[in-house]
């Protein structure tokens, strides 16, 4: 940049000698072009390489300046004949033939230009300005008269005088030039210019040409208005040199002989030796970007889009950024090409045959002869390098440089150059200042003024938001502490519960009295229009209060023990007293814990310790009779029953006991390893003994993976265990940030030792550890040395939760930090899944798997019915029964509904009234009750039945369901019972079914309304429903589907008018087994023939599935088709994975068992 | 049913929407799904709720039974034990493994028997991935915090949050059960109505409180007083007046009168779909013979297929009349 800077400095020296002095102001225009270019570059570069280069070719410069001066001198008086006046008059000279050629106008142009620079520029570059250069100046504008007559004589006097010295002086030209290489005329000059501006630049220091930059800066707009001129001239000149080439040519054929002598004619063999060096880089390779811009020039659309660009100075700008882009490295050779090549020889003729390069010539020759040869070439390397890299605009006036000794329209570029290159030029180039950063407390005031406007409690909101988030990052780990809630004594407000509205009497008998509903709108047609079915009582009273529904806490039961009594009979291989005695424990010690304020203790625990299970045993015979009563002031307690009884212990297990024990017998090993025999003297009286066990079970794996449904009692399993074997659990679930890093970070304490500090146990805490926690606080504390174990030999065990949930974007590494830990980890590690099929897992299941299953339903309906009398409100099993399956076998909300149904007041009225009815052909019989007391129906009904609109079939029609139900349903139809003998319905049911036709066609030919007839109406009824319903998508209950709400009521005025079944007995949830299709899945549009999907499609989907089962299980990333063939299960919600999971399941089961048809039978 | 002292406050939320205004603050002005709702109020006053899942169609009352159980249970303290995240919220994960995790540690001080609550309205929108980092949360926390989630499709939560909680279904609201909040509602209001203005008001809404309490307002603020024919003015549908004269006179097996409403109709520009859905819900509840009524709904709703097919000219619809009158006259 710094020589960049210098060249302009220089230039400006030149420039900006006085005023006064014409001659320097028409030096700078055309006769010496190249100088004020480089002079003019924009003082952004820097170099130092540069800089030096040019002082040491500043002293032989000045002398050969002087010589150069005296040949200018000669030339001058020889043009001074032809020209008219001194520079001043020039200008008035050269606005004349204007209009006939245009190089006079654009060194008019130039020239005022020149002047205008002259008057602006700054007095102290005139201190700065050698005497020399005044002298050099003083010749170039002498010189510059003289190409101007030449040219003005060129064009008005005859072509052939002059053009044979021309053709002559061209062709010792190219001899010379033939005898080195190619040599750029351009290149030559631009050395000169350098050599020129380093006289300057020598002289003036640099903090000089600084202020000159700047105020130059400030005149840009001066310099704007000079472009656009210049611009002008600068084509019309180029068309200029074009025609001259023509003429030139025309001559050269005509009078190739004639030799005219130099003095006289000197014009036209420049013109030539203009065209000449052209054509000459073509050849040469590094001519190549030059002429596609001299190519570009003459064309006249060009020159349009020119002038057009030169109004406007930016994009001139730009352009002229392109311009050096293209051409500044081959400049640059050029120029180091010259350097060596140019023999001094050519100078005198040259002299004469070039309008402007005349003076410049012999400098160059002189200049590169003695010493400047190499180093001149040194220095143009350096700088070429230098310049591509880091000072564009520098190359970019090197290029204009270049262009206008070409076509001699060399000030417009230099004149923009200073002011405007720097800001315009293409960012690319511009090197990057460092903004500076705006200081803190502006930006504050800033903002500060932006939020003016927002309100105080938004703003508060935001700072309070910004703390949270900030609590979150900081205070965030991975096994939290749990915090407790502590409670305060609260008054409820007792609000007497009453039904505020309830189902009319008339809407809960529409279903079953047919009659009186048309009375009703026989009524109702008199007051209303009747197209709702708003009564008219409804208008004047508007709340119907009648009807009250009180729900409140149910009484204790006294006597639960005779009900177990009582029930022990019905449940044969149940543990009914087992089971009745844990809950009853865990019962009276929750109950007790809640009643009790904080501070006070409890009696001892007996739930949570194995050492006191003995104890517990007397006890309990002790407090047999007393009964802890739940506080008054949370009757509900405050547990949820999933946590209130779930098994804290191994003997607490009651269902599903053979996976648990598996488990238990992994963890034995694992227990026993750990070298204390406490084990076996606290458990004597357990069933297992440990001592066997540790050496029996492999100890090589460490990890084990439980799979199994949701709620199949996976997680509790390994918390009871843990907590009767005495182990930490450290849980890892999907609630938490479980990138692979972080778990191996917090992990790798627990991994590597075999024991952990006490401190963290209640880090790796779930939320039985915190159960347990407050027991040991309130219960053990009496015999705290007695039962508490030695708290240092409690181990850790690493639990996993839903480690088949990966989170692509923010779980990044979990599943491998799952296999660094089974590989590494010297504690269990259990990994808890739900999806068997799930990939990544494939490996960890290959060695240690425990399958869980949900339990089975009938042990279940007494275990929950057991529970519900513990929780005073015995449920019939029924009820419990139908719960539990229609929840799809889901324990644990099953419980959940149960709390809900129980801790809600049960069932209020224990009459039965609802329409659609749980199923009746259950064989169990009703539980007994002891004193009267009730047993609980309805829960079945309340979960599942609509309250507002009494519906006989549930509403959305479940047309499986409605199927397995035909034949209680058509049973029930007194329709067609009527010619029938009294079994007959169900024998219609079994007929119709198989092959109906004849035995009713003798039976239809009787009655006019035959029951085939109704039978018909009522297939066609529902047929039609049917393919009502199957056009919806149910997955977006948002809208209410109109022809879902049809094909309902279809069915429903089917059961009711057509078949008259007075009730409807439904049997909710004995779905027949799915019917597994692949092709179901796959969008219903596609395949609709059956032969189509039973022959082609169902048999490569079924390959297909069971091959990518089986690489899947092999290889942990090749299961690309199973996780394709995945997402096409288009009319699936995006959740349901598992029916192709299922799908594959079949196809692998069959693989194992039976030949793969078995499975495929289901489907036709 | 809005207390004298929200009428005092009246003038304050005089622009607000009249669904916000009456929205219920307590369970006795819950209309609809009365048994769990009583349920629930039981739990408001005795605490320790379960988990819950609230599903069912839009204007049931989802939202405001489970805010209502909250207000109820926690008091004073609801602002600081209770956070209500819906589908305008971000639920990413992030916010799950974060936010709500954080509320779930954090302690507050509450009565016996109170827990924090986590209310996730429009729990289906939510994404897959947050609702199985949200599972083992819930457990957890179980006893310091309990969930409350909304829902329109409770196939859309994922299994194991279902398992987790007490699935309660709302269904839509009955007509009556509509109309006595519409004129509790008008009565405030201080509105001139007649009968069936209203009852042309429970049509429109079937079932669907807001929509209900939104028309009603509508048609206050467009005409005020509610009649019929401001109300069909305002919720732009086929008049069921005409449609059920339409379906007498096929009754009666006239086509020529029926298809002259059923022209008229086609005049004004209504859609086929709305229509046909009209058509059978006036049927629904027409005053015809019952297995006359069975076989109309059957013909109406083959054709409703058709039009939901995308054969909705005015020539299926002029032959579900002449089916119709085919039926009457076999009768």
């Amino acid at each position: 940049m710094t020589d960049v800077n210098c060249l302009t400095s220089e230039h400006i020296a030149t420039a900006s000698s006085p005023p006064g002095t014409p001659p320097r102001n028409a030096g700078t225009d055309p006769v010496e072009p190249s100088s004020p270019f480089v002079l003019r570059a924009p003082p952004s570069a820097k170099s130092k390489l540069i800089l030096q280069n040019m002082e040491e070719v500043l002293h032989s410069v000045k002398q050969k300046h002087r010589e150069k001066h005296k040949r200018k001198r000669e030339e001058k008086r020889r043009a001074a004949l032809l020209a008219e006046s001194g520079s001043q008059e020039k200008p008035h000279k050269d606005s004349k033939p204007d209009k006939e050629k245009p190089q006079p106008l654009r060194e008019k142009s130039s020239q005022e230009n020149g002047l205008k620079n002259g008057k602006r520029r700054s007095s102290p570059l005139k201190c700065s300005t050698p005497v020399a250069d005044h002298q050099s100046i003083m010749k170039h504008f002498a010189k510059a008269g003289k190409p101007e007559n030449v040219s003005a004589s060129q064009v008005q006097t005859s072509a052939s005088a002059k053009s044979k010295p021309a053709t002559n002086v061209f062709e010792f030209m190219m001899n010379a030039r033939n005898r080195s290489i190619g040599v750029n005329e351009g290149g030559v000059e631009s050395p000169a210019d350098q050599e020129d501006e380093g006289s300057g630049g020598g002289a003036t220091p640099q903090t000089k040409r600084k202020q000159l930059l700047q105020e130059w800066n400030e005149r840009k707009g001066g310099a704007k208005r000079r472009l656009a001129d210049e611009a002008r001239g600068e084509f019309i000149e180029l068309q200029m040199e074009q025609r001259a080439k023509r003429l030139k040519k025309m001559l050269t054929k005509a009078d190739q002989k004639e030799v005219s002598a130099p003095s006289s004619a000197p014009t036209e063999p420049a013109v030539k030796r203009r065209g000449r060096p052209r054509s000459r880089r073509l050849s040469s390779v590094d001519a190549a970007p030059v002429i596609s811009v001299e190519t570009k020039k003459p064309d006249p659309e060009t020159e349009e889009f020119l002038a057009k660009l030169s109004s406007p100075t930016k994009k001139r700008d730009s352009l002229l950024g392109y311009f050096a882009k293209v051409e500044s490295p081959k400049e640059i050779i050029e120029k180091h090409t010259i350097a060596i090549d140019t023999p001094p020889m050519d100078t005198p003729k040259r002299r004469t045959q070039r309008r402007k390069s005349q003076q410049e010539t012999p400098n160059v020759g002189v200049e590169s002869t003695p010493s400047g040869r190499p180093r001149r070439s040194c220095a143009g390397k350096a700088r070429y390098d230098y310049d591509l890299e880091t000072s564009p605009a520098k190359t970019a006036a090197k290029g204009k440089v270049q262009k206008a000794d070409e076509s001699v329209e060399i000030i417009d570029l230099d004149s923009s150059n200073p002011a405007s290159t720097p800001k315009k030029l293409a960012p690319l180039f511009v090197r990057q200042l460092p903004k500076p950063s705006p200081d803190p407390s502006v930006l504050k005031a800033r903002q500060a003024f932006l939020q003016s406007g927002v309100p105080d409690k938004i703003r508060q909101e935001q700072i309070r938001q910004k703390n949270h988030e900030q609590m979150y990052e900081e205070s965030y780990e991975v096994f939290p502490r749990v915090s407790h809630v502590g409670y305060e004594s609260y008054v409820a407000d007792d609000e007497p519960l009453v039904l505020p509205f309830a189902l009319r009497e008339e809407d809960e008998s529409t279903g079953i009295t047919t009659n009186t509903s048309s009375s009703m709108t026989s009524k109702r047609r008199t007051k209303t229009s009747g197209f709702t079915s708003c009564l008219p009582s409804d208008f004047t009273s508007s709340r119907n209060s009648s009807a009250k529904r009180d729900y409140a806490i149910l009484p204790q039961l006294e006597n639960k023990r005779g009900f177990v009594k009582l029930w022990k009979n019905d449940f044969d291989r149940f543990p009914t007293f087992k089971c009745y005695n844990q809950m009853r424990e865990k019962y009276r010690h929750f109950s007790a814990i809640d009643s009790s304020d904080d501070t006070q203790q409890v009696g001892e625990s007996f739930v949570v310790t194995r050492r006191s299970r003995r104890s517990m045993e007397q006890r309990s015979l002790d407090q047999n009779d007393e009964e802890a009563k739940p506080p008054s002031s949370a009757p509900n307690g405050e547990l949820l029953f999933t946590e209130k009884y779930k098994p804290l212990l191994f003997e607490q297990v009651l269902v599903n006991l053979t996976p648990v024990q598996e488990l238990r017998e992994f963890l034995a090993s694992w227990s026993g390893s750990g070298g204390s025999n406490r084990n076996s003297q606290t458990m004597d009286d357990s069933t297992f003994d440990f001592g066997n066990d540790s050496s029996s079970v492999g100890v090589n794996s460490n990890t084990m993976v439980l799979v199994g449904p949701s709620s199949s009692g996976k997680t509790n399993a390994v918390f009871a265990l843990a907590n009767d074997m005495n182990f930490n659990v450290l849980e890892i679930n999907a609630g938490m940030k479980r990138t692979g890093k972080k778990l191996i970070q917090e992990l790798q304490e627990a991994t590597q030792s075999h024991q952990i500090r006490k401190d963290s146990k209640a880090a790796g805490s779930g939320s039985s550890q915190q159960l347990l926690q407050k027991l040991q606080k309130s219960g053990l504390k009496a015999k705290a040395k007695v039962v508490e174990p030695p708290s240092e030999e409690r181990k850790s065990l690493i639990l996993i939760e839903d480690a088949d949930i990966v989170f692509d974007n923010m779980d990044a590494g979990f599943t491998d930090a799952i296999y660094t830990l089974a590989a590494s980890s010297k504690r269990p590690v259990i990994v808890v899944a739900t999806d068997p099929n799930s990939a990544h897992l494939q490996r960890l299941m290959q060695q240690n798997q425990i399958h869980f299953q949900a339990p089975n339903a009938l042990n279940i309906s007494r275990f929950l019915a057991v529970l519900s009398l513990m929780e005073n409100c015995p449920i019939e099993l029924d009820e419990l029964i139908s719960l539990y399956l229609y929840n799809a076998q889901n324990l644990r909300k099953t419980l959940m509904e149960l709390q809900f149904y129980i801790q809600s007041g049960g069932d209020p009225t224990g009459g039965r009234t609802a329409a659609v009815r749980s199923p009746s052909k259950s064989s169990h019989s009703r539980l007994a009750t002891v004193d009267g007391s009730r047993i609980h129906q309805r829960l079945f009904e309340f979960f599942t039945s609509p309250q507002n609109i009494l519906h006989r079939i549930p509403f959305p029609v479940d047309f499986g369901l409605l199927r397995l139900n035909l034949n209680d349903l058509i049973s029930n139809s007194p329709l067609l019972k009527e010619p029938q003998p009294p079994g007959g319905g169900r024998n219609t049911a079994k007929r119709k079914s198989r092959s109906p036709k004849k035995a009713w066609l003798s039976s239809a030919t009787n009655t006019s309304s035959s029951p085939l007839a109704t039978l018909a109406a009522f297939y066609d009824n529902i047929s039609v429903a049917a393919l009502m319903d199957s056009s919806r998508d149910c997955s977006d209950r948002l809208q209410w589907h109109l022809s879902e709400d049809m094909a309902h009521l279809l069915v429903e005025q089917a059961l009711q008018t057509g078949l008259a079944a007075k009730e409807c007995p439904y049997n909710l949830f004995d779905k027949p087994a799915q019917r597994v299709t692949i092709c179901e899945y796959l969008g219903n549009g596609i395949m609709r023939s059956a032969s189509a999907k039973a022959l082609d499609f169902e048999p490569n989907l079924r390959s297909i599935c069971r091959s990518e089962r089986e690489r899947a299980g092999q290889e942990r990333k090749s299961s690309r088709f199973y996780h394709y063939l995945r997402n096409h299960t288009v009319n699936v919600t995006s959740f349901a994975m598992e029916y192709f999971d299922t799908a594959c399941g079949v196809f692998q089961a069959s693989n194992h068992s039976d030949p793969p048809a078995d499975a495929e039978e289901p489907r036709d | 049913m809005p207390e004298d002292t929200e009428v005092q406050v009246d003038d304050k939320r005089n622009n607000l929407p009249w669904i916000e205004k009456y929205r219920p603050v307590k369970f006795k002005e819950i209309v609809g799904n009365e048994d769990t709702v009583a349920r629930l109020s039981v739990f408001a006053t005795q605490g320790n709720a379960p988990n819950i899942i609230i599903a069912g169609p839009p204007g049931v009352g989802k939202t405001t039974t489970i805010q209502c159980l909250a207000r109820i249970l926690l008091g004073d303290s609801y602002k600081e034990a209770v956070l209500e995240l819906n589908a305008s919220n971000e639920r990413g994960i992030d916010v799950v493994r974060n936010k709500i995790k954080m509320f779930a540690q954090q302690k507050v001080t509450l009565p016996r028997g109170r827990h924090k609550i986590v209310i996730l309205d429009e729990a289906d929108s939510m994404t897959e991935g947050a609702q199985q980092a949200l599972r083992r949360t819930m457990e957890i926390y179980s006893s310091t915090t309990r969930f409350a989630l909304a829902c329109n499709t409770s196939e859309k939560i994922i299994e194991p949050i279902q398992s987790r909680c007490a699935m309660l279904r709302f269904t839509k609201l009955s007509d009556a059960q509509v109309l006595a909040k519409l004129i509790e509602v008008a009565k405030w209001e201080k509105l001139n109505y007649t009968e069936d203005g209203l009852e042309a008001i429970v049509f429109t809404a079937q079932g669907d409180m807001r929509q209900g309490l939104n028309n009603l307002q509508s048609t206050a603020q467009g005409f005020g007083d509610i009649t019929m024919e401001n109300v069909f003015k305002v919720c732009d549908e086929p008049h069921p007046k005409l449609l059920e004269d339409m379906i007498q006179h096929c009754a009666a097996n006239d086509i020529h009168k029926a298809y002259k409403i059923l022209a008229k109709l086609w005049k004004l520009g209504y859609s086929p779909e709305d229509i046909i859905g009209n058509i059978f819900r006036v049927c629904k509840r027409i005053n015809i013979d019952e297995h006359l009524k069975l076989d109309f709904i059957r013909e109406i709703g083959i054709t409703h297929m058709k039009i939901v097919d995308g054969i909705n000219s005015l020539l299926q619809l002029t032959a579900l009349l002449a089916k119709l009158c085919n039926a009457a006259e076999k009768h």
